[in-house]
């Protein structure tokens, strides 16, 4: 049976490691080292300590300095063009993701995941805003956020609720509200859909930002009363009943403001169904656990985590806590502690990426001091590009509102990741990274490269012996342990490769440690086997 | 009846084309006149699908001119015009009145395509109670479902379910007879659902976003061995799905950069430069080098056109109109291009999009989701003409949408491309879940290329794996070796070694993946490490992927009592490890010492053993090197001592 009964006891390396991949994209050896010794109590309680941004918006280089809320605001001609500010805005956003030691980025990944919009909505300030309310209720309401991303410039504009008015509704946004955000397919019908849209009538978008919403400090749309729909909106009685078992229906605004108190019911109305909790709660299920929700995993996680969500006005952050805290999480709940959940998702791109570069101490180039490099070259070409579009992930501009596959798509769900035509990005990346160079290019700076000399000098307990060298630099890299079989592929095809004995590397080694030389010789091997170990089968899982 | 430009171009031989009041023959499979036909080149026909991504406005892509002023009442925005430069293009005035209708003024390309009588129309397709979701919608067109309880959430692709059952075991296993994938998507680097299927392996390999031409060099540089030992548990499936992946992309890669090369397209020919037709423009250069693909999906996105659908000042432009105009440019550059390469008759395409839109315009000169939508099915093998009559605009509910204004259910469309034109027989169709749509098939192939019961194509032959040999001995005094060889393998999906102490009842001994559909030679060999003593037997088994087994062979092995207890040590010299390997034929202990040669004890184990060969590590780390002095003592006082070198 699978129980959300607390684990106990100390994580030890192996599970410290599965709650830092999961919940976090700060992964490294110290980092596993220090949680191994925690409780699971103390370990999750520290992940759900939120961390304040290292730089509370992106910098443009031509500018050199921030652009969003700057007064004068900077004329275009001083600052790049909006397309690249929307990507440096992106940018920003990874590289806080990066650093971040909390749970607190991932929530914001997984709301994101639901919350689907596109960059090109609307203006790169548009976009910052909207991934502001990302952090403002990372661990908080689901119920207030869905209020207030229907008020969000840039999902107003995304799903043309700013089209939508009263002579002629746009279902767009109210049928991707129920479909995507809340509810699920199934939950509603036609005529619903259409009474959304008429609930949503007039609620427009403020392009200049100037509308400030009190309680997130961030800008927000506006609601135009003389768009609106003024009616009494009835919904279904199957789908809506309200306390009595009648059609539930929502009284039609008054003026502006009792707009907020209809789009307020209407929320309601979503939240009181059963089937918005356990949307919500299974769409966790699937970014944290696992893709498979079998009806033992739907009656005894989802369903009573469902009813906690319901029963603290859908408030995330005490959801996230009991199913980390879990035995279930852990894969403890059962006779076989291996068989499930550990290793069994394959990574995004972006756990690819930040996994990689925090666990390999990757140098990135300073945001402040080095802009150019951090976000044009670095960030936008290397990672957004090369690593994550040629790998299938068009990060913050799916190509519909449904968002990543790998979150929706029945059956396969994460494995959607990895294909014929991923492969290649997903392979091709270790290679970028310790050539410091572009996807497939030999002249084309990256702006960041591997010291994996370096890092094996500080990380590995005796660099000498070619046994400890492969063992723990495979050590946490890969979910379960490699058997002895796997170890002796790494090491001896791959690392000495039949070229050199252990013997030999000692003495390269050696002689590199009293003398500096050997350096190339070094970087070469090592980056072989840091090539091969990131592009195994079992590191593309986690 | 009206003659109609078409006939000129697509009646064989005299023959009338069978069209009754302007709607051709629901099918004429049982003509005496078609009986007799050549069945060359069925077989390596192919279709091509053009997914148009969004939910395609059918009612702006062909306006039904018979009810003008309803139209342009319903979309007082965004209707296409009837005059000036921009106008709506007369499809074919020769047609009924219920079938007059306007393309959209962009798609010049399609309407000479229905001039030359390369196209068929097939006017408001959809499936039953359909589904206005992108998502659901989407995924019911690619499964073959419907709104229906039992059709609404079906776990495969119908195109991977049909190229499972026409290439059995090949998904994944190229070989000479099929060296290509079953299906190539482009467009989109998420796999499609409709190319999942039952087996392990994906049916499709993906192209979106590599370059075919230096694909190999690519996959060729990267990926390493494999992980030998995978464990029973989630991460080893994941870790098996990723093996298949890499297995079938490799496989394939060589192949497909191979006929990429190897083609070309028409110097005659100009594609509009936009990543659509280049899509159709790879299609036709990988035809060209001779891709035996049965299946291409290429894909247009943009389709949700909520808002601006067209431009406030002239309905003709704007986001729907490029699209028309991609898509219509795209597919008449594609269809010249393999006419003039020689492959017209090899290539039907067929486009689709999850579902129409509302017949009314919402206030934002866009249109909201809806049901209905028109296919076209183009290619010099089409019947050409129309199927069905325009939508019937008054038929609308409050919301706007069509009352049950469904003519054709898509499964009829691809039930036909699929048996009519690809030649698949009613059992390849039941296995597609296409059954029901068998007797409503419509006449979508013409007389000159519709494939007759006796030219169906069967699944690709299906020959056993034939054994070359099979062998099994003594090998080291105490292992048995078992090898064996194929010449040839078809849906081989693994081996199993049995055992028996009486030659009656067997056990799995071990499991031995095949190489699943191959014309090469290929050998396996594995040991038996835990003999029985004196005579015992061994038989191969071996396993096709749908799980049908057949007993290969049995051999009889004896191994010879030459002590009731040995003991040796390997490797010699070792580091880290080493072994004893201890003989019994009882159970019993061995008493393990380990000496340095200044005589002190380094090491001592007492050891369990069983019956049979014991494979005992022996943990040296800890133990530095240099010249050691094993002894090991059983209970029964059987002595074994030995020199050990312990190396770093």
């Amino acid at each position: 049976m699978a129980s959300l009964n607390p684990k106990t006891g100390i994580l030890g390396k192996r599970l410290a490691a599965h709650l830092l991949r999961r919940a976090t994209f700060k992964i490294s050896k110290d980092r596993i080292t220090a949680f191994s010794q925690k409780t699971v109590t103390q370990a999750v309680d520290e992940l759900l300590v939120i961390q304040p941004n290292t730089l509370d918006r992106p910098y443009d280089f031509v500018l050199g300095g921030p652009w969003i809320n700057v007064v004068p605001e900077p004329l275009s001609e001083d600052k790049s063009s909006e397309g690249l500010l929307r990507q440096f805005v992106t940018a920003w956003w990874l590289d806080e993701a990066r650093q971040d030691d909390s749970v607190g980025h991932k929530m914001q990944y997984f709301l994101h995941s639901i919350w689907i919009i596109h960059t090109d909505s609307g203006r790169s300030e548009h976009f910052y805003d909207y991934l502001k309310l990302l952090e403002n209720y990372q661990l908080g309401s689901f119920r207030d956020l869905s209020v207030k991303m229907t008020l969000n410039n840039l999902m107003l504009r995304y799903l043309d609720n700013v089209f939508n008015n009263k002579n002629n509704p746009n279902e767009n946004y109210a049928r991707e509200l129920l479909e995507l955000f809340t509810m699920g397919e199934g939950n509603y019908n036609n005529d619903d859909i259409a009474a959304a849209a008429e609930v949503l009538t007039g609620f427009t978008w403020v392009y200049n930002r100037s509308n400030i919403d009190p309680d997130t400090n961030l800008p927000m749309g506006t609601a135009n009363f003389g768009n609106h729909a003024v009616n009494n909106k009835t919904f279904s009685q199957q789908y809506f009943p309200d306390a009595n078992g009648n059609p539930t229906v929502i009284t039609g605004a008054i003026d502006a403001a009792d707009m907020y108190r209809e789009l307020d019911d209407f929320i309601d109305m979503i939240f009181a169904q059963q089937e918005t909790g356990k949307y919500i709660v299974r769409k966790m299920y699937r970014m944290f656990v696992s893709k498979k929700i079998t009806p033992e995993i739907e009656s005894d996680i989802i369903e009573p985590l469902a009813a906690d969500l319901r029963a603290n006005n859908y408030t995330i952050g005490p959801v996230l806590e009991k199913l980390l805290k879990s035995e279930h999480f852990y894969d403890a709940d059962d006779s076989d502690s291996a068989d499930e959940i550990i290793g069994g998702l394959i990574r995004s791109p972006l756990e690819l990426a930040l996994h990689s570069f925090n666990y390999l101490e990757l140098d990135i180039p300073d945001p402040v001091t080095d802009t150019e490099n951090h976000y044009n070259i670095f960030y936008w070409r290397g990672v957004i590009y090369d690593m994550f579009l040629r790998a299938g992930f068009t990060i913050f501009r799916t190509s519909t509102p449904a968002g990543y596959p790998a979150y929706y798509q029945e059956p396969d769900y994460a494995r959607s990741w990895f294909n014929s035509s991923t492969i290649l990005a997903r392979y091709k990346s270790p290679e970028m990274l310790i050539k410091g160079r572009r996807y497939n290019s030999t002249n084309n700076l990256l702006g960041a490269q591997l010291d994996l000399l370096n890092y094996v000098d500080s990380n590995v307990s005796n660099p000498y012996a070619v046994y400890t060298l492969v063992t723990e630099l495979i050590d946490n890299m890969f979910p379960e342990i490699a058997d002895q079989d796997r170890l002796n592929y790494f090491m001896d095809d791959i690392f000495l490769a039949g070229t050199m004995t252990a013997g030999d590397w000692a003495m390269v080694w050696g002689e590199y440690k009293t003398s500096g030389l050997n350096v190339e010789e070094i970087n070469l091997a090592l980056g072989n086997l840091i090539e091969a170990i990131m592009y195994s089968p079992e590191y593309q899982l986690f | 009846m009206d003659r109609r430009k078409f006939f000129k171009v697509s009646a064989p031989l005299g023959l009338t084309p069978l069209l009754i009041n302007g709607t051709p023959l629901k099918t004429f499979a049982n003509s005496d006149l078609l009986r007799a036909m050549d069945c060359t080149g069925v077989s390596e026909r192919v279709i091509v699908l053009v997914q148009l991504k969004g939910g395609n406005d059918g009612l702006n892509t062909l306006v039904p001119l018979d009810q003008y002023a309803t139209y342009q009442s319903l979309r007082p925005n965004i209707a296409l015009p009837s005059t000036g430069a921009n106008s709506y293009l007369t499809l074919d005035n020769t047609l009924p009145t219920a079938q007059h209708m306007g393309l959209h003024p962009s798609m010049q390309g399609f309407k000479s395509l229905y001039d030359d009588g390369l196209m068929s129309i097939i006017n408001a397709v959809a499936y039953n109670s359909p589904n206005r979701s992108h998502f659901k919608s989407t995924d019911l067109w690619l499964t073959g479902g419907d709104g229906s309880q039992t059709n609404y959430n079906i776990p495969t692709g119908w195109m991977g379910r049909y190229l499972d059952h026409m290439f059995p075991g090949y998904a994944g296993n190229p070989d000479t007879l099929m060296p290509d994938p079953l299906g190539i998507q482009l467009g989109d680097n998420q796999q499609s659902l409709g190319f999942h299927s039952a087996s392990e392996h994906a049916s499709a390999v993906n192209l979106s976003y590599a370059s075919p031409g230096g694909f190999y060099n690519l996959i060729n540089e990267i990926g390493g061995t494999h992980v030998a030992n995978v464990p029973n548990t989630e991460y080893g499936k994941e870790l098996e799905y990723i093996m298949n992946v890499e297995d079938s992309t490799a496989r394939y890669a060589q192949r497909i950069s191979d006929v990429f090369n190897a083609g070309s397209n028409s110097a005659a020919v100009t594609y509009p430069a936009h990543y659509f037709a280049n899509q159709l423009k790879t299609v036709a250069r990988l035809i060209d080098g001779g891709s035996k693909t049965k299946i291409f999906l290429v894909g247009l996105g943009g389709f949700d056109t909520h808002v601006e659908q067209s431009e406030l000042t002239d309905p003709a432009i704007g986001r729907h109109a490029d699209l028309m105009y991609y898509l219509s440019e795209g597919v008449k550059a594609f269809q010249d291009d393999i006419t003039a390469l020689g492959h017209a008759d090899k290539v039907m395409t067929v486009t689709f999009s999850e579902f129409g839109r509302k017949p009314i315009e919402n206030e934002s000169w866009g249109t909201d989701h809806g049901t209905i939508a028109p296919m076209f099915v183009i290619g010099k093998g089409v019947q050409p003409g129309v199927h069905g009559n325009n939508p019937d605009l008054t038929n609308v509910d409050n919301n706007g949408l069509f009352i049950d204004e469904i003519q054709h259910d898509y499964r009829q469309v691809f039930t036909t491309v699929l048996q009519d034109w690809l030649g698949s027989d009613d059992t390849a169709m039941g296995d597609t879940y296409f059954s029901p749509f068998l007797a409503q098939k419509l006449a979508l192939v013409s007389p000159t290329h519709f494939v007759d019961p006796s030219c169906y194509v069967p699944p690709l032959v299906n020959l056993p794996v034939s054994l070359v040999s099979f062998d099994a001995y003594v090998v080291d005094d105490y292992d048995v070796a078992l090898t064996w060889e194929t010449e040839s393998e078809i849906n081989n999906s693994h081996f199993v070694i049995e055992r028996s102490k009486d030659g009656v009842d067997f056990m799995a001994l071990v499991q031995i993946p095949g190489h699943g559909t191959t014309n090469q030679a290929h050998s396996y060999r594995t040991i038996d490490v835990n003999p029985f003593f004196g005579t015992s037997y061994y038989r191969l088994k071996q396993v096709d992927y749908d799980g049908k087994e057949t007993i290969e062979d049995i051999k009889a092995v004896t191994i010879e009592q030459s002590s009731e207890f040995s003991i040796k040590l390997f490797p010699n010299p070792a580091s880290k490890e080493t072994t004893l390997k201890v003989i019994s034929e009882g159970e019993s202990e061995v008493f393990f010492k380990l000496f340095n040669m200044g005589g002190q004890l380094v090491k001592e184990l007492t050891l369990p053993v069983f019956i049979g060969q014991n494979d005992i590590p022996i943990n040296l780390r800890g133990v530095s090197s240099g010249t050691y002095f094993v002894q090991a003592v059983s209970k029964k006082g059987h002595k074994f001592s030995s020199k050990l070198m312990v190396v770093d």
